[in-house]
């Protein structure tokens, strides 16, 4: 393929001030593989990117998923909420083998979850037999870390890996 | 089979082909002796392969040959088409009840674990699980390792100061760079090759990688025209490894000097999904220090 074509599979955000999401997702994708985590998913579209990383040696966690979904910005519940940006963070812990206990587990996580909206931080367990995950989500304002061309994302990986924490520990009962 | 000991509890049929018991396997024998029983008393014990005369079970046999004729003709079998379909569950809590046997999953199932302990059955099932854990593993790096390898460029490039601007995903990934002080971008398109297992195992990981190094020139509308002219002009469709190629963006001004390269994403990747960052860096360092020379000697004037 000619390289003159080639430039035309990009977005084109020809200016940085468009591109504060993917600015975000690369510090994210910077900041926690040098907490060791092994990246195993990017999936990247125009609004939305969803990054997942294995967590080899965590004594609860096998993998944390991020997700920076900009289509916040649509819609009428959107409109209500502004233009920030959602951040989900799903924390997913696996037994190896699942036993009949699980299904009493399962059913009380269910139960748990009748009324429980994992928004602004609130955290939601979904237990799957041998795969248990907790999520939350956030409404993050992404000027706070991206600001013209300056670029301050320092505190996002510490508040990132306070949120995975969190979600550890709701996750830690259900590890065997 | 195993011998009986007096004390192993047994089920036995009686004349009617009702089940009896548990009970010690010496009462039976003594009520066999006794002739109320005949010896051909169908037997079944936790560790019996299934439903056996008495008089054929190893220990018994001896004691009964000298035992009376039967008063009844012959003991039915259990019912149903299994004798061994009638066999209590080992250790079952309901196997004391009057009709437990198989009222807790199947008698052929129970079968099936004869001669087995439960440990065994243990082990034998964790290691399946295992076994298949590590099978699951080897896809998922075939998989996945061209989203690690583009983590590792990620990594690479922020570190030194750059800042992602593009990405996208699909059987190619595509990731455009710049570094906000001056400009400079950085493009990476890389696609897995041998996304497969049977691939990978047989010729190993191969990617396709191609990085560009791009500026901002004022004049790069010219200049793609010119591009576009030159490349006509070209016989070579496909760029060859190694070969360097040029590009303009003329929507945003750029041009670019760009590579197609073949890379082995388990040189930097091992089998944890764990990257060489240093090597990775390395390597697009080198990439980008040679397109950055060949932007800044082709469009120097």
């Amino acid at each position: 393929m000619g390289l003159l074509n080639k430039m035309n599979s990009y977005a084109h955000k020809s200016e940085l001030r468009e591109s504060k999401d993917e600015i975000v997702v690369g510090e994210i994708i910077r900041g926690l593989s040098h907490q060791g985590w092994s990246c195993h998913q990017v999936a990247a579209t125009t609004d939305r990117q969803q990054v997942g990383f294995k967590l080899a040696g965590d004594d609860v966690l096998s993998a944390v998923y991020l997700v920076i979904d900009r289509r916040t910005g649509s819609g009428a519940v959107s409109q209500a909420l502004g233009s920030k940006t959602t951040v989900a963070i799903a924390a997913e812990a696996r037994n190896k083998v699942s036993d009949p206990d699980d299904l009493a587990a399962m059913w009380r996580t269910d139960l748990g979850n009748l009324f429980k909206v994992p928004v602004h931080g609130e955290v939601r367990v979904n237990h799957q037999l041998n795969k248990i995950v907790a999520r939350t989500h956030f409404l993050v304002d992404l000027d706070d870390y991206v600001q013209g061309t300056n670029v301050n994302a320092a505190a996002l990986i510490p508040w990132l890996l306070d949120q995975v924490g969190n979600l550890r520990e709701h996750l830690r009962p259900h590890k065997k | 089979m195993s011998a009986l000991t007096p004390e192993t509890q047994v089920h036995w049929t009686g004349p009617d082909g009702a089940q009896q018991g548990p009970v010690p396997a010496d009462q039976v024998v003594s009520r066999i002796q006794a002739g109320e029983l005949p010896a051909s008393t169908m037997l079944w014990w936790p560790e019996a392969p299934g439903w056996t005369p008495a008089d054929q079970v190893p220990g018994l046999a001896e004691h009964l040959a000298a035992a009376p004729a039967p008063a009844p003709a012959g003991a039915p079998a259990p019912a149903g088409p299994d004798p061994a379909a009638a066999a209590p569950s080992e250790g079952s809590a309901d196997s004391a009840a009057p009709g437990a046997p198989g009222a807790d999953g199947g008698h052929a199932t129970d079968a099936l674990m004869a001669g087995l302990s439960d440990q065994e059955l243990d082990d034998e099932f964790i290691g399946l699980v295992d076994r298949s854990w590590e099978m699951f593993k080897e896809t998922e790096k075939a998989s996945t390792i061209d989203e690690a390898i583009v983590a590792g460029i990620v990594t690479a490039l922020v570190d030194s100061g750059f800042v992602l601007i593009d990405i996208s995903t699909g059987v190619q990934h595509a990731l455009r760079f710049e570094v906000p002080t001056t400009g400079a971008r950085v493009t990476i398109d890389l696609q897995h090759l041998t996304a497969d297992l049977a691939s990978a195992k047989t010729i190993g990981h191969r990617a396709e990688l191609v990085v560009g190094y791009g500026e901002r020139l004022g004049n790069a509308g010219q200049i793609g025209q010119a591009l576009r002219g030159e490349v006509a002009s070209s016989f070579v469709a496909t760029p060859e490894p190694g070969t360097v190629s040029f590009d303009a963006d003329i929507s945003s001004g750029y041009v670019y000097a760009r590579i197609e390269l073949y890379l082995e994403p388990e040189r930097y990747i091992d089998d944890s999904m764990a990257v060489d960052h240093d090597l990775l860096r390395r390597h697009i360092a080198a990439l980008v220090h040679t397109l950055r020379t060949f932007v800044h000697t082709r469009f120097a004037s």
